[in-house]
């Protein structure tokens, strides 16, 4: 089975794929893509729902090619230390009332996140948040510390392309509404932080 | 083993302030709440290297902050234990 996903813009490749692998008992799915973050995108769900793959080039696109085996089901979260949690962080800011102390406390929110167990399965960035994942930002090394212990931290590329810091994200992986609203719907609870 | 050092203080906008200037300077420094071992109504701490403990404890006061501690904290994994440490 093939999709197309060439000049597709962001999160349609991912969602055509999606489908393609739900519509098929097993088998393969090739998916055709024109660009870099789409192919990063595709692998990730392959990735996450236990599928091997294969990346080819071919000319001017990339072939993603996704197996789908009978009987092979959605990985369980294997970092059994991870709580079933999103975390939500929408702003830059803890808080309102004052801007400068909302930095503050926001950076030392994440800092405690690395010193309290279990951690959230995953932290997902979003509007204003996005700047915390950012080079220059503090917090880096302490979602450094989060994400190679397991936790996903995923970054709103949306919100990166608006704020012109596309090329600047120092951690986690580029994200788009679809994997967000996954992210929030499929975790047992979800704290949102803004 | 995880080992660094850090001042508290009395308030939230002391601790801010502190931190804004130092790093102005060029200090590694950065405010953290302050470990729950301490201790400290205002609940920020700044972290710094142990290196510049001297430098930056004359900053500080040059710049009219008072400091409440300095300890040092060494950190295991999620064990945490905090220690005093005297003013050089």
């Amino acid at each position: 089975m093939k999709v197309n996903a060439i000049g597709l813009p962001c999160p349609q490749p991912v969602i055509e794929t999606k489908k393609a692998l739900e519509s098929i008992e097993a088998g393969v799915v090739e998916v055709i893509v024109d660009n870099v973050v789409a192919r990063e995108n595709v692998k990730k769900m392959a990735t996450k729902l236990g599928f091997p793959y294969e990346v080819k080039e071919e000319g001017d696109h990339i072939v993603v090619m996704i197996t789908k085996g009978e009987g092979m089901v959605k990985k369980e979260v294997v970092e059994s230390k991870l709580a079933p949690r999103t975390i939500a962080i929408a702003a830059e800011t803890m808080g309102r009332g004052d801007e400068e102390l909302g930095r503050i406390l926001m950076k030392g929110f994440i800092y405690t996140l690395t010193e309290v167990h279990p951690y959230p399965q995953t932290i997902l960035f979003y509007n204003g948040g996005v700047k915390l994942a950012c080079e220059g930002a503090e917090s880096i090394e302490d979602l450094e510390k989060l994400e190679a212990a397991g936790v996903e931290i995923l970054v709103c590329g949306t919100c990166l392309n608006y704020f012109s810091l596309g090329d600047k994200m120092a951690v986690g992986s580029v994200s788009n509404m679809y994997s967000i609203v996954e992210a929030l719907q499929e975790t047992e609870n979800t704290l949102i932080l803004s | 083993m995880d080992i660094f050092y850090i001042f508290t203080f009395d308030s939230t906008q002391q601790a801010m302030r502190c931190e804004k200037e130092l790093k102005e300077e060029g200090f590694t420094v950065r405010i953290i709440p302050t470990p729950r071992e301490i201790t400290a109504s205002c609940g920020l701490s700044l972290r710094f290297e142990k290196k510049d403990q001297g430098i930056i404890q004359d900053k500080v006061r040059e710049q009219g902050l008072e400091i409440m501690g300095i300890y040092r904290v060494e950190k295991e994994g999620l064990k945490k234990q905090v220690f005093p440490v005297s003013e050089e």
